[in-house]
């Protein structure tokens, strides 16, 4: 078995899945940690007050252990979202930990046969890395507990507007810290220690080069964060990157008061000649928007101002 | 791959702290111990200073570095302690760097990471205790005189009692491993030591059973386990158990139910006084046997 990554991970491509219109049915599961019912329920409120039919798969609502259920009960559940062809999208419930269990379990025709939109972030940006695998865009993106906590707000319009095949643009505020410049490069990111999870496998898709990358943690040590990003720059990848959005580090511990997380990542990624951003608002905060993973997009970083266009 | 020399009394030892900043009365006592045991003991200059969570500057850190890995008349070096910091150094460190002069470099830990870059380059490296070891458990415990045994040649053999998940068997395969997390975190890199064919060694702390799970996953996903030969589950300490498993031994277990490669659990290295010096990149047998475990080098 070769350990690097397949020569097709290379793809510049990706198929786009097709749009929701009203009235699809769209698929509710929880391929890691086990959901609750109160933010469900309140989050298909919300899909049903969108025009979507949502149903759960059968073992969304489960419990086993911390998951939902057991490895093949969480395996199946994904298979059979995407077998079924009268499921238009999948959205996860939460994260938590457990999608990297599922990974060898799933082939590329399952996914590539019948394209779906997957909807999640944290944990599930394992399923988002297995997507680009296999040159399917995937949709990093607010989970049911958002939908059901803030559903009047803009990360949570934008996802309703992306799924039904909308376009986005974000615009910010810049930051003391962001590099300037403009390129338009393939998006790709996630959950930094979920990304580095997969280093070295089929599933590292740093292997891709000439991409724009998004990051965000939550709950790690700010020398946790700098090793991360140590690997990246020792095995050269940063210096392949096209773009770079720093995202939300929240809940980041540190022996060393002085430090902040964007100080310590600045100092390792700050010599790489590439737009660079930092407070992106994407990662375990409200304001959380979604990212298209393989999606062609034009990153313009200024100091006062940051935007983000998806084509 | 290339074997330091052993080391003889009247030979110089460098202390150094290429990681977190350490506390001077631990590399005092150490010193005394190294001393006892014939060496002359060098205190490289910032080995007891501080920066932050660090003992220097990155350029500090890798001078001291370079300067003992290059000294002629040094013949081996040990860290004075772990923490984090490491892998900063390591852009700055060549190959050539561990491979003009071959020393033993002894530490575990952060100092993983050396011994990681140590066996990429083609030299043995030395996980063992560091100076706060020798200071707290003095130098006759057993951990320490094995240090002392591997550095002046001597073969060393260590017999471990048995554990009700013992995979039994034996496996004759060079020695790799250290901290889970650092390693992992090496993974795609040109310092990923999981290539080898290897009796794979590791121990952690501070990592909770998930994230253990999860750095295995790295390692299944990667097909590292294709080329373990037998595996050596150290001390995995300060964590806390889970809903999903009491202990890190039953979740490793579980987890290597598919694997039928000689294991052994509770193996006496790690975060822990019972931390044996085991020789990165040196061919040894692991023999694991329903009354005990033997690994002899």
């Amino acid at each position: 078995m070769n350990c690097m990554a397949q020569p097709e991970n290379e793809r510049k491509s990706y198929i786009k899945p097709h749009s929701l219109k009203v009235g699809d049915k769209v698929m509710v599961l929880s391929p890691a940690g086990s959901a609750k019912a109160t933010y469900v329920d309140e989050a298909m409120n919300e899909l049903r007050a969108w025009g979507l039919q949502p149903v759960l798969s059968k073992h969304a609502m489960g419990a086993y252990h911390t998951y939902s259920g057991t490895m093949s009960e969480r395996l199946s559940d994904i298979k059979d979202a995407f077998a079924d062809d009268s499921i238009q999208a999948i959205i996860c419930t939460r994260g938590g930990y457990g999608a990297v269990h599922l990974l060898d379990g799933i082939a590329a025709e399952d996914i590539r046969k019948n394209p779906k939109w997957f909807v999640g972030y944290s944990d599930i940006t394992a399923y988002h890395a297995l997507s680009t695998r296999y040159g399917v865009m995937s949709l990093h993106a607010p989970m049911c507990e958002h939908l059901a906590h803030s559903p009047q707000d803009p990360s949570t319009e934008c996802l309703r507007k992306i799924l039904f095949g909308e376009n986005v643009e974000y615009s910010f505020d810049g930051h003391e810290y962001n590099k300037t410049g403009k390129v338009t490069a393939t998006l790709l990111g996630g959950n930094l220690a979920v990304l580095m999870g997969l280093s070295g496998t089929q599933y590292d898709f740093f292997n891709n080069n000439d991409f724009i990358l998004f990051i965000e943690d939550v709950e790690e040590t700010i020398h946790s964060i700098e090793r991360m990003l140590y690997n990246l720059k020792i095995s050269g990848k940063l210096g392949h990157l096209k773009g770079l959005i720093i995202g939300q580090f929240t809940g980041i511990r540190t022996e060393d008061n002085t430090l902040t997380t964007y100080s310590v990542i600045r100092d390792v990624v700050n010599e790489y000649n590439i737009p660079i951003c930092y407070n992106f608002p994407v990662g375990h905060v409200k304001k959380n928007y979604p990212m298209i993973e393989g999606a062609t997009v034009t990153l313009e970083v200024k100091t006062d101002k940051v935007n983000l266009k998806f084509k | 791959m290339i074997r330091p020399k052993n080391i003889n009394k009247g030979d110089k030892i460098a202390i150094i702290s290429p990681a977190s900043s350490t506390r001077a009365e631990y590399v005092y006592e150490a010193v005394e111990i190294l001393k006892g045991w014939g060496l002359v003991p060098v205190i490289y200059p910032h080995c007891l200073t501080k920066y932050g969570t660090y003992s220097a500057t990155i350029e500090d850190r890798v001078k001291d570095l370079k300067d003992a890995l290059s000294d002629d008349s040094i013949c081996a070096i040990i860290a004075s302690r772990g923490g984090y910091g490491v892998v900063q150094l390591l852009n700055y460190l060549p190959d050539e760097c561990y491979t003009a002069n071959p020393k033993w470099i002894i530490g575990f830990s952060d100092i993983s990471v050396l011994h990681a870059a140590s066996v990429t380059a083609g030299v043995m490296s030395l996980h063992a205790p560091m100076c706060k070891h020798l200071a707290v458990e003095g130098a006759t415990q057993y951990s320490s005189e094995a240090l002392r045994r591997v550095l002046f040649g001597e073969s060393v053999s260590y017999e471990v009692a048995p554990h009700n998940y013992n995979k039994i068997g034996e496996a004759t395969a060079p020695v790799y491993g250290g901290n889970l997390a650092v390693l992992t975190a090496l993974m795609g890199t040109r310092y990923d030591i999981f290539r080898n064919d290897m009796i794979l060694f590791i121990e952690d702390i501070g990592e909770n059973i998930y994230r253990v799970e999860r750095m295995l996953y790295h390692l299944q996903l990667a097909g590292v386990f294709e080329h373990v030969k037998g595996l050596i589950v150290g001390r995995f300490t300060d964590y806390k158990e889970d809903a999903n498993f009491s202990c890190m031994e039953d979740m490793v277990n579980a987890f290597m139910a598919p694997y039928n490669f000689p294991i052994s659990y509770n193996f006496p290295v790690g975060h822990v006084p019972e931390n044996y010096a085991l020789i990165e990149g040196a061919e040894a047998t692991l023999t694991v046997a329903a009354d005990g475990v033997r690994l002899k080098f």
